[in-house]
């Protein structure tokens, strides 16, 4: 049975030359990719086109990797940057993912009451829902920091934040996935 | 413990988190221990947590990685065709400038006075004269030479800019 080898290892073959490295760490990464394209521009297919464009653009950096940060930090940098860069084009009044100012909707959310999501099952439905009601800065930092397990500096170097402003937008950003899971409030 | 101690679910959030300092989570250890009945908002938070934990990744379609890797394949094969080009514009340029300068050696080497060999002046032939003032004060040279100086300029600024662009993705 064939060893599973590490990302390390991946990217010293990939860095080599080596193509089933490269596809290696495309079918490791694929889903991290799409999820966190998918936290930010809200669109399947769109998500497939930016975590598609995020994978040629790491591959194209890659001789350039000295592994000074992990691997998935270093990619989740490059999945985050082409996502900005995606919304930009689309939309060219944005300038960050950061919506804080963006205005409250109020949505007739009666069937979707907090209180009927108590047990686990229910509740992991309801945050699954509420996370995509979120803003795409609110998303791919509350995605970044609980599903893939990166810490706040980790979170610094992928979004450009300080440690201050990391901090603040999470708690932001969970204050805001509690009030739309109480509320319905739609950002 | 301080009596004007505010426990807010920001600050319980961080402390399930483990984002506080020791010194805050002992304050905050401290107040729960003291005040059981707040018990029930941290395991509200850390049910909430565990859910944030276990939210499910997206999955992309059938055959996405396949589709990426025929792009990277793709790709890797243009830039091959693109390295075998030469840059022939730079390539030209680079020879035009280095006969330019090869050529002032030559005749600075070829004009200079010999200081130690004393040649009767019957046998020096006559140095042709060549007028590089003119050659200088000429407008189309002057603009070529620009010309040439700022494409290449253009050209470092390029590879500066990759340069940069790569290192900042490191």
């Amino acid at each position: 049975m064939a060893a599973i080898l590490t990302d390390d290892e991946l990217i010293r073959q990939a860095q080599a030359g080596r193509q089933s490295a490269y596809s290696a760490l495309v079918r490791r990464y694929e889903q991290y990719a799409f999820t966190l394209a998918y936290r930010f521009v809200k669109n399947r297919e769109d998500a497939h086109e930016v975590a598609q464009d995020a994978f040629l653009r790491a591959f194209r950096y890659l001789p350039e990797f000295r592994g000074d940060s992990k691997f998935s930090t270093w990619f989740y940098r490059i999945v985050y940057s082409t996502s900005l860069n995606f919304l930009r084009k689309q939309h060219p009044e944005i300038h960050s993912l950061d919506d804080e100012n963006r205005p409250l909707k109020i949505l007739d959310n009666s069937g979707n009451d907090a209180s009927h999501a108590l047990e686990t099952e229910e509740r992991n439905v309801a945050v699954h829902q509420a996370i995509q009601q979120l803003s795409s800065d609110d998303a791919g930092i509350i995605t970044l920091f609980y599903l893939y397990e990166q810490s706040l500096e980790e979170i610094c170097q992928i979004m450009g934040l300080s440690m201050s402003n990391a901090k603040t937008k999470l708690c932001r950003a969970r204050q805001r996935l509690k009030g739309v899971m109480t509320a319905g409030v739609e950002y | 413990m301080n009596n004007h101690f505010l426990l807010t679910d920001d600050m319980l959030w961080d402390y399930a988190d483990g984002l506080l300092s020791d010194k805050e989570k002992a304050q905050v250890a401290a107040y729960l221990q003291q005040h059981p009945e707040h018990q029930v908002r941290l395991k509200a938070i850390e049910a909430e947590k565990n859910a944030l934990l276990n939210l499910p990744f997206e999955k992309p379609n059938k055959g996405f990685a396949d589709r990426v890797m025929a792009s990277w394949v793709a790709e890797q094969a243009s830039v091959r065709a693109a390295v075998r080009k030469p840059d022939w514009i730079l390539s030209s340029i680079t020879i035009v400038f280095s006969l330019f300068i090869l050529g002032f050696l030559a005749l600075f080497m070829f004009l200079a006075p010999g200081a130690a060999v004393e040649i009767p002046t019957s046998l020096i032939p006559e140095i042709p004269s060549f007028d590089w003032a003119a050659v200088f004060q000429n407008q189309g040279f002057y603009y070529g030479f620009m010309l040439i100086l700022a494409y290449l300029g253009l050209q470092i600024l390029d590879k500066y800019l990759q340069q940069k662009r790569r290192l900042d993705l490191r």
